[in-house]
């Protein structure tokens, strides 16, 4: 049976393609709309957070540091060392000043755009090698932040629990009993339990990303969807150097 | 010069300019896929903006940046089946694409001889024929990366290509077209 010849049709394929009149680009009805997709999630998040006094739980149970939560008004942690409880503080700080208190090597986190980005200590006095930088960024449309920890990478295995509260109105929140560990994940896994007064709970199991750079250890907690394999990837270079 | 997939790589870390450089770059491909698909200027136009403000604000969820371009086709070919069924449900485009159609055959009748036929011919396809010609023969993607635009299998893609050749011959013939566009190559079933 006789068929078109395929030169003809891919000429005539162009022919038509590119009699079609394309109206000039307009970016601003195009940036107005995305703008618009955009902020239902952010606002979603808002909500989420704001609804009632939301406490948002990472156990974490990492080889040596553990991870994360969504920080606004209050953060607290417990350290425990040789199955030991140990008080730590914790406090927001500048990279030049953290680079001044950490007992090891602080790297330079990177600036990922559209992220905000805050630094802040997490101090044992009774055991100082145990202290961690934690760096969050908020600003992705997932619930909780994307957040990178640093610490010793000689120190002895310990464990972290970290957890935040915010309370509607911008009310401060009251000081919560720490999460049990019943929700934490095998090694190398983090589990971030968040949860609502009265709510609604929910859980994400993370698996960071860890890695040294000279003496100082690394970890990467990246909610699902928060980063894309490239921006993982180009945190990891930068911070490898 | 900026490959595709750097363009994208950085738009996917959140670089306004990038993700806008990007969609203008795609706007004409956006255009043409969106026509191809409704046949209605201004039905096109909305769908090919819609389109590429839904790419801008989901540029975070690409995760393989090497296929930005099928990524980005399929969300304008997503973006005008939807409207196309919405027009289908409104009943109000039925006289607007017949109107198109129209246009297009009025366009292209100052010209003469045998492209002018089959590319009228094109036009009279089908509106799924005509957009997996336009992927594979305009854009030259492969079978597989048409399939991934049109959400349908390789094979799938094959059989329209087949059946767009022998609708477009069987109106080219009814016009009394010279045989030299006709052959017996069945080399459209290539991958």
């Amino acid at each position: 049976m006789n068929e078109l010849n395929s030169d003809s049709m891919r000429s005539a394929t162009r022919d038509y393609a590119e009699q079609i009149a394309v109206p000039v680009f307009d970016e601003r009805p195009i940036r107005a709309r995305a703008r618009e997709k955009l902020a239902p999630q952010r606002g979603w998040r808002r909500t989420t957070v704001a609804i009632a006094t939301a406490a948002v739980i990472i156990a974490a149970a990492l080889n040596g540091p553990a991870v994360v939560a969504q920080v606004e008004h209050m953060v607290q942690a417990v350290l425990t060392i040789g199955g030991t409880q140990v008080p730590v503080t914790v406090q927001a700080v500048s990279l030049q000043q953290a680079q001044r208190d950490m007992p090891f090597t602080v790297v330079a986190p990177p600036v990922i755009p559209g992220y905000q980005q805050s630094i802040r200590e997490i101090v044992a006095q009774s055991s100082p090698q145990a202290s961690r930088l934690m760096v969050q960024y908020t600003g992705s449309p997932s619930v909780a932040p994307v957040t990178i920890m640093e610490s010793s990478a000689t120190a002895a295995h310990t464990e972290l629990r970290i957890w935040s509260s915010k309370m509607p109105n911008a009310q401060p929140p009251q000081p919560m009993r720490p999460p049990e560990l019943h929700g934490a994940g095998p090694e190398q896994q983090a589990t971030l339990q968040i949860r609502a007064n009265g709510g609604r709970q929910f859980r994400v199991r993370l698996t960071p990303q860890s890695w040294t750079a000279g003496s100082t250890r690394i970890d990467l907690l990246s909610p699902p969807g928060a980063l894309s394999a490239a921006q993982m990837l180009a945190i990891r270079r930068g911070m490898s150097r | 010069m900026e490959s595709i997939e750097e363009l994208a790589a950085r738009a996917a870390a959140g670089d306004g300019n990038a993700a806008a450089d990007f969609v203008r770059q795609f706007w004409p491909d956006a255009y043409r896929i969106a026509f191809a698909t409704l046949h209605n200027r201004e039905a096109a136009q909305d769908t090919a903006q819609e389109a590429c403000a839904r790419a801008w604000s989901g540029f975070s969820r690409l995760r393989d940046t090497s296929r930005a371009r099928v990524w980005f086709y399929r969300i304008v070919a997503n973006e005008s089946k939807r409207t196309a069924q919405r027009s289908a449900r409104d009943r109000f485009s039925a006289l607007d694409a017949a109107t198109e159609k129209n246009f297009i055959t009025v366009d292209v009748a100052h010209e003469s001889g045998e492209r002018v036929d089959l590319r009228a011919a094109i036009a009279s396809l089908d509106e799924s024929l005509r957009l997996t010609i336009l992927l594979r023969y305009y854009f030259d993607l492969t079978n597989a990366e048409a399939a991934r635009v049109l959400g349908i299998l390789p094979v799938t893609v094959r059989w329209r290509l087949m059946v767009a050749h022998r609708r477009l011959r069987e109106i080219l013939l009814a016009r009394d077209v010279s045989p030299s566009l006709l052959t017996s190559s069945r080399r459209f079933l290539s991958p």
